[in-house]
């Protein structure tokens, strides 16, 4: 019962706390992008030839291939920076201002509050997702069309893996400091590792960056040697963020 | 009848500093009872383990029989718990607060839904339900902080300075709704204003420096702690008595407020044979002299800074 008056008010508060609203406005406003720029860059790399003389510049047709390209570009930039920027508040911020220990003060468990807290940010990161994804999708199809459902489906499920593994990590950080700002720049320093070990030889291979380049492969068509090791490892590590949180969470004093 | 709150060899320490030391305490049922210490005392660590927030490092408290602890939530359940500066999700409504609260209690539905609209008429906040909690003032959100205390109809209330930070019209509505709670449900109140306990609290217990310091009920802390005091009120500025006084080895303390003195007598007999011979060199500019009622404070003050 504690459960689910926890999970109502985290997804109220998405919505309430304006969180959704800008989750869904940026991954709206970066999945109409994708197609654009990926058929208008040409033209404006031609324009931009034209107005100094004596230079030809030769511009590969705009494809399908750029267009999910610059997709999955934005989706590994500029995204999980928002998304970082967006959740690192969801427990420190709580813990800053006192709302949690009025809560904490009640027969919840510790754990509940955090498996709530994380269910309703990830509910939030795919409901954002879903609306990016199908901006998307519309504008590929108007642009340049051959976009296959299934694999546009099966793109978009491993790059939102990934993004939950960078929600979890500034979970975790949110979790493990009191302060916001603490929790933010902890959490990028996580993402940073997390994209140093994905340069890493060998090791790099099985790390959840290789999933935007598998959801790339898929999304193009293009033959996908399934990098089922990088997914079990991001599924692990979300598991990881939230054990590591609750230990630490259910010793700390409010 | 079983004690609602027993506290026994309580101790918190954070590294080098002790903030409880090895407390002891027992408060009888549906007592509206007064901690009072001064800042820095252990009042609020005590509060935090009795609601579940901390651990203690020694020791062990009981809340309504239950061993207060942050992994028994048991415990959270029987007791209400306002902390000092209540927080609320400034999004939600008042009355959406009770009743995410109610959630958290396991109370659903119409249950939930009545026993909202009761409280929020009990703290005066009715009008107010449907406005968002961001906007409102210190007061009302301290009036919304006892009733989510009060929601699961807790056998122990636990209110951390529930009126410091309050104005004057602020301080009065909290002190009358702790006055109507009296013979429902126990109160712990902690706080640093005399006037308060004096006011609302029948049974009172003084810490200082982390330590039970004295535990009674008002009048026997009177008459045990408090030193005599007598009070001369002057016409005008009196230096020479004043200077005088403030040598003689049976006064304590001198307090002066206007042309009233208020004196502390370290031996009574002594000061009720002197005082009189000084005050007599006044002549007409003596308006008053008496031995008055020693007050809280007076038993505050003395115990403290022993």
């Amino acid at each position: 019962m504690a459960m689910l008056a926890l999970l109502r008010k985290e997804l109220l508060e998405q919505w309430r706390a304006r969180r959704l609203l800008v989750l869904g406005g940026a991954f709206l406003f970066f999945g109409l992008l994708g197609p654009i720029t990926a058929k208008l860059t040409p033209e404006l790399i031609k324009l931009a030839g034209t107005s100094a003389p004596g230079i030809v510049i030769q511009a590969p047709p705009p494809s399908l291939r750029d267009a999910i390209a610059q997709y999955i570009k934005n989706l590994s930039e500029i995204l999980p920076l928002i998304v970082l920027l967006a959740t690192m508040g969801s427990v420190a911020g709580e813990k800053e201002r006192g709302t949690l220990a009025m809560v904490l003060a009640k027969p919840v468990g510790r754990g509940a509050v955090l498996v709530a807290k994380l269910a309703g940010l990830a509910v939030a990161l795919l409901a954002a997702q879903l609306l990016g994804a199908l901006a998307a999708y519309y504008y590929t199809q108007v642009l340049f069309g051959g976009l296959e459902p299934v694999a546009f489906v099966q793109m978009n499920l491993a790059a939102g893996l990934y993004l939950l593994v960078v929600l979890s990590l500034t979970f975790l950080a949110s979790a493990l400091v009191r302060s916001t700002v603490a929790a933010g720049a902890l959490a990028f320093g996580f993402w940073v590792l997390l994209l140093v070990a994905s340069s890493l030889p060998r090791v790099g291979q099985h790390t959840p960056p290789v999933l935007l380049t598998w959801a790339a492969q898929l999304g193009a068509g293009q033959p996908a040697g399934g990098q089922w090791a990088a997914l079990w490892v991001s599924i692990a590590l979300i598991a990881v963020c939230l054990i590591v949180a609750w230990l630490h969470f259910r010793r700390e004093e409010l | 009848m079983d004690p609602a709150i027993v506290c026994k060899g309580l101790t918190k320490r954070y590294g080098a500093v002790v903030a409880l030391d090895s407390l002891d305490l027992q408060v009888r049922p549906k007592a509206i009872f007064g901690f009072l210490g001064p800042n820095g005392a252990g009042k609020t660590t005590t509060m935090k383990i009795l609601a579940g927030l901390i651990a203690p490092t020694a020791g062990v408290a009981y809340v309504a029989g239950c061993l207060a602890s942050p992994h028994n939530p048991a415990s959270r359940r029987r007791v209400g718990y306002l902390p000092e500066e209540p927080s609320f999700y400034g999004w939600m409504n008042a009355r959406e607060y009770l009743l995410f609260v109610a959630g958290l209690l396991g109370q659903t539905g119409r249950e939930a839904a009545t026993r909202a609209d009761e409280l929020l008429e009990l703290v005066d906040l009715s009008q107010a339900a449907g406005r968002r909690i961001g906007g409102f003032s210190r007061g009302m959100r301290q009036r919304l902080g006892i009733a989510q205390a009060l929601m699961g109809r807790p056998e122990v209330l636990l209110l951390d300075e529930p009126s410091s930070a309050l104005d004057p019209l602020g301080r009065r509505d909290v002190l009358s709704l702790i006055e109507r709670l009296a013979g429902e449900t126990t109160v712990f109140m902690s706080t640093h204003i005399l006037a308060d306990v004096e006011r609302v609290c029948q049974e009172v217990a003084i810490v200082a420096h982390g330590r039970l310091v004295a535990q009674a009920n008002q009048e026997e802390l009177r008459l045990r702690y408090a030193a005599p005091v007598f009070e001369v009120e002057t016409a005008g500025e009196v230096p020479a008595l004043l200077d005088r006084l403030r040598r003689e080895p049976w006064v304590a303390r001198i307090a002066q407020e206007g042309s009233v003195l208020r004196l502390t007598a370290r031996d009574a007999r002594r000061a009720r044979q002197e005082l009189p011979q000084l005050l007599a060199a006044l002549g007409e500019q003596l308006v008053r002299y008496q031995q008055a009622r020693p007050t809280l404070e007076d038993v505050f003050v003395r115990l403290v800074e022993a």
